[in-house]
């Protein structure tokens, strides 16, 4: 059926091609010049140092998010939790940055923000992974409905106990002292963009090279043959989700220090939404997985600048970003359901009829 | 010869074609005209200059096959040698490259798996497609199923035909048993029954005998050569060269993508078999070696219970022991405990109560990896899963187990180099083929996929090893070479306890031999003095020998 063959990197550029003649044929339709408005995207994602500084604060959440799944997947663990673990470790920064300023060093205070945040977000990921280690229980299922529990919760936090003023669901404004370095003012990239690639490239290193991380790789993709060499697949399971949930946690922390300076109500967004689906198309490899989380930054930063520009809503953007994962998952899809042709007629037919 | 067997064949024939007339089934039979019987040397099924290839592998290089009516025509060839791509061929299952296929008088350039069925051509796959929630009637006229009025289904003429079919060839199965139910040997007279029901002509077997016990092997072939006598052309493929000269008229060899020759069964004997087969002289049927065995027990197990994965236990208290040096052969019915109690030896599975001593210390409580460090290797049944990590190189897959030694990974962190070397040193040792130890797993043939968990399991010295069905589904030449390691280890020391369904392999290796049957052991035979038939019996729970279960 499909005459030209598409691989690896083909694949997902072919998508990006045929996602841009979309917008472009949407822009046209609703009456925009396409060429003028791609170009204040581009000029969105890099045209000033503003510009990039967002595109840089932009991606370092949904990277970070992203290797938060792919490691779960590591241990097969679908972790729908990344948003959960993140507003807690948000929330919990917000909360000891502004219990714990002015009674020690503002060093130790961002320590113990980062420390204790993961710490939380690791417990919080713990839940479902002794859940599904012990009980067995789908992991889709507690992960979404603990987010449930963290995101209310956190909101409770923020309009009462933590309540910042002003009308606003957020909490008091943290001592610039505690806030993460900015390395491109005005705009709000920060030093957390460094923490991220620099955890990415850690992991890589954890899957790629050491023992735990091979083991851990052996017990999600075959169970019963990690049991057999001596692994205790149990344990494999439960490090990997807990080391995903201190992932998820600290793009949490990053966004407080580093982006708001306090914790703002449904921060998250789209951000582990996206985080996800570029994991998920990069079946589980880093590389790839850092590769569309900096394409999506670069479109959500992007988006902004054309909006303001050209009066096209950034929603047109996010429409784009999904289009592209539908696309690069249907061509994973056809690419596997290529390989699989074998009819085993017998069984179809027992399958209609059962 | 053959003009008798279509008298006796015409009863059944008729009965069916009757029935057929009834109820607007057609097969091929009907297009048979009389005339054409005599024509062609009588040869329905012809295939010519057959080329297969997957991407870079040729599967079938040049396969000429030709299958004379109301014969028994056996394919064999080890694995890998093409014998299953040539069958789905025929079956319609892949699209030849280059060749062509003669049916009844038509050539055909491919044909598609409908094509096939309704011009009469069955397979009895290696893996039933049987639905276990339906009835074995159920699952017969599947797809097929004779209609009453308002598109309901005429169980009654079903089951009237296919009582026909069950007293002319004397098929034992119950039609209103759910195929959960029913045991192996049944299901695979089930899938007959089913094949036989489309209106096959051409009965294409494939390894059927590689699930059944002596007994049921016996009754398959009775079944068979009714089929024959009914004028049924049957394919029958097989490892097994004893089954191979007791039912064939003819007999193909394939090597290598090729049918190296068709011989008639008169003119051959089992080792001209062998060597056209692997194309070098081999032994055939390994001889028990008698071997000095010394006095210290160094494994005990005691009244063990274990459960299995629906059953509450599985294994009901069980005892033996093996000495040091010993191999233990435990012969058996597959599904009789053996997966459980191999599981149990190395600790994935849990005892209910019991205990397991090696050389005086208790291990039933350790765990796998503590098992490991006691000096246990466990070669499992299902290279394919519990065996091997298929996603990865062989080279990672020899050193897993090491891998939890410090010299492997140094904080942890795997010394590539070590892995590597370690990787070289088993592959040159264990004889890997494919010398590229950083290629995956999957993709290897059995006999190397199953050296590499042999490999990884006996690289380093052992106190017991438990090999369970270490030869399953692998070709000659592989099978003597893991046969050659496991009596050298046991010549080193290590006691061995080997599980397997292969009556040949306990017979040849084991010091002694006992026979599981439901999860007991139903008693010990004399390994260099017992026939097969002593073993199926109990194999089956015909009868208790010597020595009871205790």
């Amino acid at each position: 059926m499909r005459k030209w063959k598409l691989n690896k990197i083909t694949g997902p550029l072919f998508s990006i091609v045929l996602v841009l003649l979309i917008g472009v044929v949407i822009m046209l339709v609703v009456g925009y010049d396409p060429i003028y408005a791609y170009g204040q995207l581009i000029r969105g994602g890099f045209g000033t140092k503003l510009n990039f500084g967002t595109t840089l604060e932009k991606i370092t959440p949904v990277l970070l998010s992203g290797l938060a799944f792919v490691i779960g997947m590591k241990g097969d663990f679908f972790n729908m939790g990344v948003e959960g673990q993140m507003t807690l470790a948000a929330v919990t920064t917000a909360w000891l940055g502004v219990e714990l300023f002015g009674k020690m060093p503002a060093a130790l205070v961002v320590i113990i923000c980062f420390a204790a945040s993961t710490g939380v977000a690791m417990l919080y990921a713990l839940i479902p992974a002794l859940l599904k280690a012990f009980l067995n229980a789908n992991e889709i299922c507690t992960t979404i409905l603990l987010n449930y529990v963290a995101t209310l919760f956190s909101t409770y936090l923020c309009l009462y106990p933590l309540y910042g003023g002003a009308g606003v669901q957020q909490t008091a404004k943290l001592d610039s002292s505690l806030l993460l370095k900015y390395i491109l003012p005005p705009s709000r990239a920060n030093v957390g963009i460094f923490i991220a690639f620099f955890a990415v490239i850690a992991f890589a290193f954890f899957f790629k090279r050491t023992r735990a991380g091979f083991f851990i790789q052996a017990t999600g993709e075959n169970a019963a043959y990690a049991e057999s060499i001596g692994v205790k697949t149990k344990q494999s399971v439960i490090a990997a989700v807990v080391m995903s949930g201190a992932v998820a946690g600290l793009a949490g922390v990053i966004e407080v220090l580093g982006v708001h300076g306090r914790f703002v109500n449904a921060f998250a967004g789209n951000i582990p939404l996206y985080g996800m689906l570029a994991a998920l198309i990069s079946n589980g490899s880093f590389l790839s997985m850092t590769i569309y989380s900096t394409l999506i930054g670069v479109l959500q930063a992007g988006s902004l600048g054309m909006e303001r520009f050209t009066g096209l809503s950034e929603e047109l953007i996010n429409i784009l970003i999904s289009m592209f994962i539908l696309f690069v998952m249907m061509d994973m899809k056809l690419g596997k359901g290529k390989k699989k042709q074998k009819p085993v007629k017998d069984k179809t037919e027992g399958g209609e009829k059962a | 010869m053959v003009r008798m067997s279509l008298l006796i064949g015409q009863r059944s024939a008729i009965a069916i074609s009757k029935y057929k007339q009834n109820s607007g089934i057609s097969t091929g039979k009907e297009r048979q005209t009389a005339g054409r019987d005599m024509e062609k040397e009588n040869v329905i099924l012809e295939l010519r200059g057959i080329k297969k290839s997957f991407g870079e592998v040729h599967a079938l290089k040049s396969a000429n096959f030709s299958l004379r009516k109301g014969e028994i025509h056996s394919i064999i060839g080890e694995n890998g040698a093409g014998k299953s791509t040539l069958m789905k061929i025929i079956g319609g299952v892949y699209t030849a490259d280059e060749g062509t296929i003669e049916y009844d008088g038509e050539t055909y350039r491919n044909l598609t798996s409908k094509q096939a069925i309704d011009i009469g051509i069955g397979i009895v796959h290696q893996e039933f497609m049987l639905v276990r929630e339906l009835s074995v009637i159920e699952n017969i006229i599947l797809g097929k199923e004779p209609k009453k009025s308002l598109s309901r289904i005429d169980f009654s003429k079903a089951a009237e035909l296919l009582n026909t079919y069950i007293d002319d060839y004397g098929f034992d199965i119950r039609l209103n048993k759910k195929v959960r139910d029913i045991p192996v040997g049944e299901a695979q007279r089930v899938e007959i029954v089913k094949t036989l029901y489309r209106g096959a002509q051409v009965m294409i077997l494939d390894e059927p005998t590689a699930v059944l016990t002596p007994q049921e092997t016996k009754l398959l072939f009775n079944v068979i050569r009714r089929l024959q006598a009914a004028g049924t052309s049957i394919i029958f493929i097989s490892h097994k060269l004893n089954e191979v000269m007791e039912i064939s008229d003819r007999i193909t060899i394939m090597r290598a993508g090729e049918t190296v020759a068709t011989v008639e069964k008169q003119e051959t004997d089992k080792n001209k078999l062998a060597a056209l087969m692997l194309g070098r002289a081999a032994f055939v049927g390994s001889k028990h070696v008698e071997r000095e065995v010394g006095d210290d027990v160094a494994l005990r197990v005691e009244g063990i219970y274990a459960p299995g994965d629906r059953e509450l236990s599985k294994i009901r208290n069980m005892s033996f022991s093996v000495k040091k040096g010993e191999i233990l052969g435990i012969a058996g019915v597959d599904g009789n405990g053996q997966t459980e109690l191999a599981e149990a030896l190395i600790g994935l599975r849990k005892l209910d109560a019991g205990e397991i001593y090696l050389n005086g210390e208790k291990i039933s409580a350790l765990d796998v990896k503590q098992h490991r460090a006691k000096h246990i290797g466990y070669i499992p049944e299902d290279r394919n899963t519990r065996g091997l990590w298929q996603e990865r190189t062989i080279r990672e897959n020899l050193a897993a187990l090491p891998l939890h030694q410090k010299q492997m990974a140094k904080f942890g962190i795997i010394d590539r180099k070590a892995v590597t070397a370690y990787g070289e040193t088993a592959a040159e040792r264990f004889d890997i083929r494919p010398r590229g130890i950083g290629h995956i797993c999957r993709g290897l043939s059995g006999g190397n996929a199953q050296k590499v968990v042999v490999a990884r399991e006996m690289s380093q010295p052992l106190a017991l090893l438990i090999a369970s069905q270490p030869t399953r589904g692998v070709d000659i030449g592989s099978i003597e070479s893991i046969h050659a390691m496991i009596r050298k280890a046991a010549d080193e020391g290590t006691s061995v306890v080997l599980i397997s369904t292969e009556l040949e392999e306990i017979l040849s290796l084991s010091d002694r031999v006992v026979v599981l049957y439901e999860g007991q052991i139903a008693g010990e035979v004399d390994a260099g003095n017992t026939s097969e038939e002593e073993l199926g019996l109990l194999m089956t729970g015909g009868s208790r020998a010597k020595g009871d279960a205790q």
